[in-house]
């Protein structure tokens, strides 16, 4: 029987937002000196630099090192459309940082043609970091998921996690983790995904569960983290897992507080009439704090472990098809659960093959505020 | 029982039902590809479009369908296929003879290939995945077809060792049925950590499996249950073999023709418009090691087939409005004709016009001066305004058709045969009703028939469809209009509104959609302006294309040998047009000397672009002139069509 009260990862935990970020990272790196590996996505996001731009315009000592993800997504992307806004992003980070970045080109595709290709970006992005040499020399490693896609920061964040982790258990003195995200709603809402992967995609390392033919007859229970219009991939997705018991999690509270009605307008016939969700199965969780999402996503995965133990539990399963933030506490819950509890969850994912800006001929507002999550710190026993 | 307020929208349904609702979804005469000589040990290639029936195909021999299939003998809905397992011989008077192990490709085997592993370790993984995967399948079917409980008698089974066969040390065989599922789930799992790991695997984790060897564990013989063999024979059903890597099908291919294990083996997988045969041919026979490649889409297409599918939905629809609390037929709200006295004035206002435009025509001529008493025969006949209408525009149909012929001596005993021959005659009347429809904006997508005929055989598009009929005759009760039926206006009104967003999606949903919605506009050109010539010569309309087979290698080099770039583009949308069912394709169909590859619009872009739904009119084209479609240059087919 697994308790409730297993001691969780990540509690208490540490989040900072708004005026809150910049008073934290000031006071943090004027205090010492402090060496820096910072991790971007190299993406047509106008919000790719905000961070990096934060972090590095504050005067304090110590070695400031920029990565660069660049994604290889082969001549016939549609992104290539951004080429423009990339280059302006690319521009805007040459004058910020004061040496060259450090570039990771990584290939999203495999190298077969367009009709039998795969995507093999995730693991790509999983094979960046292999040992804690490559980042010992740092006290910080943040990685800034603004503009990066899920299929690489999930993946890029766990392996990270777990290489020190790993060194923590070896060495005990190993950097810390942060991650950084600059959210704005209303830019999620009119960058639109175009052209659906036909077929999932599983985050490396959390794939075991579906797979298995072992445990076939097993439950499934998914938990979708909804975001506004995802319905072609909620559709995919469910078609793939075929889940026997569902549990939405609705964005609740939030910037906007008339978000959680809308997707469940939205997604009314899906959820209720094809799914059959009961309505006490939807969670509401806030979308600011991932943390939040990880302590609920957590409890409920247990629960159903005991509900479901005459069946032999049962098998967790998360796609998180929403904002950044909160699709972090999917990322959390699933590595918490797995490393150091022993419980195996699967994270299935769709992608998009591209984006697009919807009017794009009218400005851009700046609303975006800064999230700074620290995922591994100074006094982490794990 | 719970209430649905929309049955239509379920998907699945519980475990019970969906065995049940699948067996009454399968049409028994799909049997008829099977003969007896398909379970032996030879492998066989069943190649279907998305929803083309490809996994009922295996689904239908697994444990479950076969147990259903002799519990329920005695209900009149199960008795033909009943029947036909019984002829087949996977049934008997006993129960099921056949153990059949399906066993789905769709799954963590791809991943292998983007391990940092070498090339015979990720091929040694692949090998443990397939062994383990079936072991523990064929057990767990085992148990099923026995009655026995899942896992727990496992241990009532035992295993023998296959004679002169060299098995690895590691198998515990001879062994219990527990002991061989702790080590296939072992085995597995060992695997599955691999492909999951954060970290590099030790080399020495990675022994892995030489090659399929379970598949000759797959021997009843081998597996009893009370000293007694669990079945007469077994197969073992691959599903969605094209989820697997081009290497990884190549060596399984390899595998399974080379071993040549004394056991029926299936494989479905998606019909790939564009692929070479190179991964069979290479070192392989037809007719040795497997025997000839069935496609499902070419079975369908037969008339019988599809009437059969008509009557399957028609059962499914009233099933599923049953499921509701007010409805208990789907069919009986929907007007099934425009023979009603709200269209009639607008047939007789069709009379009036078509006859003459007809005489206009044939007056001025005296050729056909004995037709004008046909004209007056029809107008005049006790028929309905709609049946008259329709043979009136048939009659001008045969005008233009004796006018294109340039006949200035007529042979009115021709023409008369040729007006009265049977086979022509129900085309020319399908083609007559859709211009009178579209002429007089008459509805013409209304009824079961067409909604079947919309479906392309795909019980999934019929519900997408149904579905939002069905919400109309729910919204109709709760407004208290309870006898009134759908008219054919409103279903057609609804059902172009479904296709109009299924459409919309396009570009959100395939990569490079917007060009696969240029090659689909383009091709809704074609078959408007060849569908609407006054003589109708490709009756009852064109809605589809076709290339050469050669033109098709063309396309396949593009892709495979990087030969002719140009063409890339193009075999890259015709594939994605098919694997997300917007084109059904068949391949090898032989036409005036030459071998073709047909692509037929799926019938709710035929709805979409207001095409008539019937299948067989197509016009050939060069992938040349494809591409210009897709680069949006104009073209004018009137002038290709003069050329020709």
């Amino acid at each position: 029987m697994i308790s409730f009260e297993e001691p969780l990862r990540w509690d208490p935990y540490f989040i900072r937002c708004g005026k809150e970020f910049e008073t934290f990272w000031n006071s943090y790196l004027l205090k010492k000196n402090t060496n820096i590996l910072y991790i971007l996505g190299g993406g047509f996001d106008p919000r790719m630099c905000i961070g990096i731009y934060s972090i590095f315009q504050i005067k304090g000592s110590g070695i400031r090192d920029c990565m660069l993800i660049c994604y290889d997504e082969g001549s016939s992307s549609p992104s290539k459309e951004h080429f423009m806004s990339l280059d302006i992003n690319k521009a805007k980070l040459k004058l910020l940082i004061e040496r060259e970045p450090i570039i990771r080109k990584i290939q999203m595709w495999s190298s077969e043609s367009d009709a039998n290709r795969r995507r093999v970006g995730s693991q790509k992005a999983a094979d960046i970091f292999k040992q804690i040499s490559e980042l010992e020399k740092y006290d910080d490693i943040i990685i800034d998921i603004s503009s990066m896609p899920k299929g690489v920061y999930f993946p890029l964040i766990i392996k990270v996690l777990s290489i020190l982790d790993r060194s923590h258990k070896e060495q005990n003195k190993t950097p810390n983790l942060h991650v950084i995200v600059s959210e704005d709603a209303e830019l999620d809402s009119r960058i639109r995904e175009i052209g659906l992967d036909e077929n999932v995609n599983y985050i490396p390392g959390f794939s075991e569960e579906l797979n298995s033919e072992a445990t076939s007859e097993v439950p499934k229970v998914w938990f979708p983290i909804l975001g506004e219009g995802k319905l072609g991939q909620l559709k995919r997705i469910y078609d793939h897992i075929l889940p026997d018991e569902i549990c939405p999690i609705l964005p609740s509270p939030s910037s906007n507080p008339r978000i959680g009605d809308k997707l469940l307008i939205d997604y009314r016939r899906l959820i209720f009439d094809e799914w059959r969700v009961d309505t006490k199965n939807i969670i509401y969780s806030n979308e600011k704090n991932p943390f939040e999402t990880y302590r609920q996503l957590i409890q409920a995965i247990y629960h159903y472990r005991n509900a479901l133990s005459p069946l032999s539990g049962c098998k967790p399963v998360i796609s998180a098809v929403s904002s950044k933030l909160i699709s972090l506490g999917a990322l959390l819950a699933a590595y918490d659960l797995k490393l150091n509890k022993g419980i195996n969850v699967d994270l299935v994912n769709i992608e998009a093959q591209g984006y697009e800006i919807i009017k794009p001929e009218e400005d851009i507002p700046d609303n975006s505020q800064l999230f700074t999550l620290l995922l591994k710190g100074e006094d982490d026993d794990s | 029982m719970r209430e649905y307020r929309n049955p239509f929208k379920i998907r699945t349904a519980e475990q019970i039902d969906s065995i049940e609702t699948f067996l009454r979804l399968f049409c028994p005469s799909t049997l008829d590809l099977v003969s007896q000589d398909k379970f032996l040990g030879r492998v066989e290639i069943y190649r279907s479009a998305p929803g083309g029936g490809k996994t009922s195909i295996l689904k239908i021999f697994t444990p479950h369908s076969l147990l259903h299939i002799f519990e329920l003998r005695e209900n009149e809905e199960y008795k033909e296929i009943y029947t036909k397992m019984k002829e087949l011989g996977v049934i008997s008077n006993k129960g099921p003879t056949l153990l059949g192990v399906m066993l789905s490709c769709a799954r963590n085997y791809a991943v292998l290939e983007d391990l940092e592993l070498n090339k015979g370790q990720k091929e040694r993984l692949l090998f443990s995945l397939f062994n383990s995967r079936l072991i523990l399948a064929m057990l767990r079917g085992v148990l099923f077809l026995k009655g026995l409980e899942y896992p727990k008698d496992l241990d009532k089974l035992t295993i023998q060792r296959p004679h002169n066969v060299d098995l690895p040390l590691e198998i515990p065989v001879p062994c219990n049925g527990k002991e061989l599922f702790d080590w296939a789930t072992s085995t597995e799992k060992n695997v599955n950590r691999i492909i999951d790991s954060f970290s590099l695997a030790q080399p020495s984790a990675i022994a892995g499996h030489e090659t399929l060897f379970s598949l000759f564990l797959m021997n009843p013989e081998l597996i009893r249950y009370n000293n007694t063999p669990i079945s007469s024979s077994i197969l073992v059903m691959f599903d969605d073999f094209h989820q697997l890597t081009r290497f990884q099908r190549k060596t399984m291919f390899s595998t399974l023709f080379t071993l040549r294990a004394p056991v029926g083996v299936w494989i479905a997988e998606r019909l790939q418009a564009l692929e070479t045969k190179d991964l069979l041919t290479q070192g392989s026979n037809m007719g040795r090691e497997y025997g000839e490649i069935i496609t499902l889409e070419n079975y369908w297409k037969n008339a019988s087939k599809s009437k059969s599918f008509e009557n399957t939905v028609k059962n499914i629809a009233d099933r599923r409005a049953s499921l509701s609390n007010d409805v208990q037929s789907f069919n009986e709200y929907l007007q099934e004709s425009t023979d009603t006295l709200e269209w009639d004035i607008v047939y007789e206002e069709a009379i009036k016009v078509i006859s003459e435009r007809i005489c206009g025509k044939i007056n001025s001529s005296q050729k056909y001066k004995n037709w004008i008493k046909t004209v007056e025969e029809i107008k005049k006949s006790d028929t309905t305004p709609q049946e008259r209408a329709i043979e009136l525009r048939a009659l001008e149909i045969m005008v233009a058709r004796a006018d294109m012929k340039g006949q200035l001596t007529l042979d009115m005993t021709l023409l008369e045969e040729d007006f009265l021959e049977k086979k022509d005659i129900s085309r020319v009347l399908s083609t007559a009703e859709y211009f009178v429809s579209k002429e007089f904006k008459i509805p013409y997508y209304y009824g079961i028939s067409k909604l079947s005929n919309l479906s392309s055989e795909n019980i999934n598009q019929f519900l997408s469809f149904s579905e939002e009929i069905f919400e109309e005759i729910i919204s109709a009760r709760l407004l208290k209009k309870d006898n009134k039926k759908i008219s054919a206006k409103r279903q057609e009104a609804i059902l172009k509104k479904v296709a109009k967003k299924k459409w919309d999606e396009i570009p959100l949903q395939i990569h490079k959609g917007r060009m696969v919605q240029k090659f689909l506009e383009a091709i809704r050109e074609l078959s408007t302006w060849e569908t609407n010539r006054p003589n109708a010569p490709y009756s009852p309309g064109v809605t589809g294309i076709a290339i050469t087979m050669e033109e098709r290698d063309i396309l396949i080099n593009s892709i495979v040998n990087n030969e002719n770039s140009k063409y890339e583009n193009i075999a890259y949308i015709i594939s994605a047009c098919i694997s997300n069912n917007l084109l059904k394709v068949s391949i090898d169909e032989k036409q005036g000397g030459k071998k073709w590859m047909k692509l037929y619009l799926n019938r709710w872009l035929c709805l979409h672009f207001g095409l008539p739904l019937s299948y067989g009119g197509w016009r050939d084209y060069k992938i040349s002139e494809i591409v210009e479609w897709v680069e949006g240059k104009p073209v004018n087919f009137k002038k290709r069509n003069r050329m020709r």
